[in-house]
């Protein structure tokens, strides 16, 4: 037996291996592990599973070589039959640039493979982004994580890494108001022209165009509260020390003078412990549970089920679902007058909202994964058809009553949709549902819902299982009519959704919110 | 060596015997049972808390509104509230 094995499910070591092990796909490094700590034990070694989003690459046959990261011992070289097929495995992407797995799991193309002119825009941006938090923000913000590490190091990006980070001190000391205070550089951001992308009440992600389709700058939150110091995502620090930070300092990076905290050394040592000097591409955070449950508590609450629809749409799972309109959006069509505007609220890959407009109505389709909406934004945008997409997200209380009183105030009561939505929210984002609902519907309008029932919830599916929340439709109608709504319609059954192989049980409601 | 070995094989002994006879105890005395509703309480505890830490985030988000669409809607004027609502829709998220 060979010190490490490899085969579709991933690379075995020995019980006995420690450290970092990197994976190579010919001459291209891949993916690190750690080996005791990314491994489960199985017949007497350690496995390491493909991470789920290099998976998709694993297909025919590819040359795999494995070795320790720090020693010079070389585990496995070889060829690796994946499939039956004929392909030779390549990890790029679309533009042929080898692609790696970063520390969050997902595939990314390094500073290392990307050319000048990106690294140029992305130090522009870096420096606007800055200045404007500063001067519009009234926040000193400075390089942190990766970028700051690079900088440190040898004055460059790390090759590997594949954005940038910065972050700021908040001078609040309530996540109330460090929460308001990121939705106000958010904003500012925004008004400046930049796409952004929130990932909790304390940290966003900025995109920057650039001639490669777009970076991205992450904007961390830091605070303090009760003497603890904590800084998106994943850190902390007790006995902070604010003089780590403050006064802001400069530091190179690229051949540029970008601002840092006034002691980066202590700021990486707090960041990455106390071994931050040595490269590691497996370095993942370990958050104490109390930082974690604090952080996520007082800020990620909106995040419900991300986990599953993120990949799902930026991966290749999303373009598998069928183009066609579902008969349920048929159906809807066949009732409504053709001058009715439709808002679907959780439009997915726009499946049935752009079908909506090709028929001729104006529609608004809303879904909270930006890669779904923006996806079939372009559809919309190359077909010239009158439909166009936005995110929500129903967790979050702003965009709520937001677009709920933005849809009030339109001239014409909405036509409101919501297909295969009620099932994949828990129960705050259901209740959020029949607000904008008793918001937008109180002059008219009508609300077409069709779900899975609780008898839907031990069959089989074509997209496996996910958390879904399977309702009778007994209870959603009396939910609704808790809320102020009608029942116009109802019918529920076998035959109305068939999709592949799949014959769901589903119910279908008409609700009016009229006063 | 030999004398620490029989210690050591002894206290093990010893312990394995003292965490029979705890449980054995526990379960007579229904210290077991306290022990099982504890960790129920435990874990529902940790749920209220969790509950009431995500109120920092809904009155942010509440805040947030209000300041920026609610405050402003106090001129009165529909159309520029409409504005508004679309504007914050706009520039928030």
């Amino acid at each position: 037996m060979g010190a490490a094995a490899v085969d579709q499910d991933g690379v075995r070591v020995a019980a006995g291996q420690e450290s970092v092990v990197d994976v190579h796909f010919d001459d291209q490094w891949v993916w690190s592990f750690n080996a005791e700590r990314d491994t489960q034990l199985a017949e007497g070694r350690r496995i390491a599973r493909w991470p789920v989003n290099l998976r998709p690459f694993l297909r025919g046959t590819g040359q795999v070589m494995v070795r320790e990261r720090f020693g010079e011992q070389v585990l496995f070289v070889g060829d690796v039959v994946f499939d039956e097929s004929d392909h030779r495995v390549k990890i790029v992407d679309g533009q042929g640039r080898p692609l790696i797995v970063d520390k969050g799991g997902d595939m990314q193309c390094g500073f290392s493979e990307r050319g000048e002119a990106t690294r140029e825009a992305l130090l522009d941006a870096i420096e606007d982004v800055l200045a404007k938090m500063r001067d519009e923000g009234g926040v000193d913000a400075f390089l942190a994580f990766g970028a700051l590490l690079g900088a440190v190091r040898d004055g460059h990006f790390i090759p590997h890494d594949s954005d940038a980070d910065v972050a700021y001190l908040s001078k609040h000391h309530s996540p109330v108001d460090v929460a308001r205070e990121s939705f106000a550089l958010e904003r500012i951001m925004i008004r400046a022209g930049y796409w952004t992308w929130r990932f909790s009440a304390a940290d966003f992600k900025v995109i920057v165009p650039d001639p490669e389709g777009g970076r991205a700058i992450d904007i961390f939150t830091g605070f303090v509260v009760d003497g603890t110091f904590y800084l998106m995502p994943e850190v902390h620090a007790e006995d902070f020390d604010p003089g780590v930070i403050l006064p802001i300092g400069e530091i190179e990076l690229e051949g540029r003078k970008v601002r840092a905290p006034a002691k980066p050394e202590a700021l990486l040592e707090i960041t990455y412990g106390p071994h931050w000097r040595i490269p590691d591409p497996s370095f993942k955070f370990e958050t104490p549970h109390w930082v974690r449950r604090r952080l996520d508590g007082w800020t990620r609450g909106n995040t419900s089920n991300r986990g599953h629809w993120w990949p799902f749409y930026f991966g290749k799972a999303g373009s598998t679902v069928s183009e066609q309109p579902s008969p349920f959006a048929e159906w809807v069509h066949e009732r409504e007058p053709a001058t009715a505007a439709v808002v679907d609220i959780g439009s997915g890959t726009g499946r049935d909202s752009l079908w909506f407009a090709r028929q001729g109505h104006g529609v608004l389709g809303m879904d909270y994964i930006p890669a779904a909406t923006d996806r079939a934004g372009k559809t919309a945008a190359a077909e010239g058809i009158p439909a166009r997409f936005k995110t929500l997200n129903l967790y979050d209380v702003r965009q709520v009553l937001g677009m709920g009183g933005e849809l009030a105030h339109r001239d014409e009561p909405p036509t409101l949709y919501a297909r295969f939505l009620i099932h994949a929210l828990e129960d705050a984002g259901r209740h959020a549902l029949w607000r904008i609902a008793s918001l937008c519907l109180r002059r008219g309008g009508r609300f077409y819902l069709e779900f899975r029932t609780d008898e839907n919830a031990t069959a089989e599916k074509v997209y496996g299982e996910h958390f879904r929340k399977y309702l009778p439709g007994d209870v959603v109608a009396a939910e609704i009519e808790s809320w102020g709504g009608q029942i116009e319609h109802r019918e529920e059954g076998y035959g109305f959704a068939v999709y592949k192989d799949e014959d769901p049980h589903v119910c279908r409601l008409v609700a009016t919110w009229k006063r | 060596m030999q004398a620490g070995g029989n210690m050591e094989t002894l206290r093990s002994r010893l312990r394995g015997v003292v965490a029979r006879q705890g449980r054995r105890v526990a379960r007579i005395t229904g210290v077991d049972d306290e022990i099982r509703a504890l960790h129920d309480r435990v874990a529902e505890l940790e749920r209220e808390v969790q509950e009431s830490r995500l109120l920092n985030q809904r009155l942010a988000e509440l805040t947030d509104v209000v300041s920026e669409v609610l405050v402003p809607a106090a001129d009165r004027d529909d159309k520029k509230l409409a504005e508004l609502l679309g504007t914050y829709n706009r520039d928030s998220f």
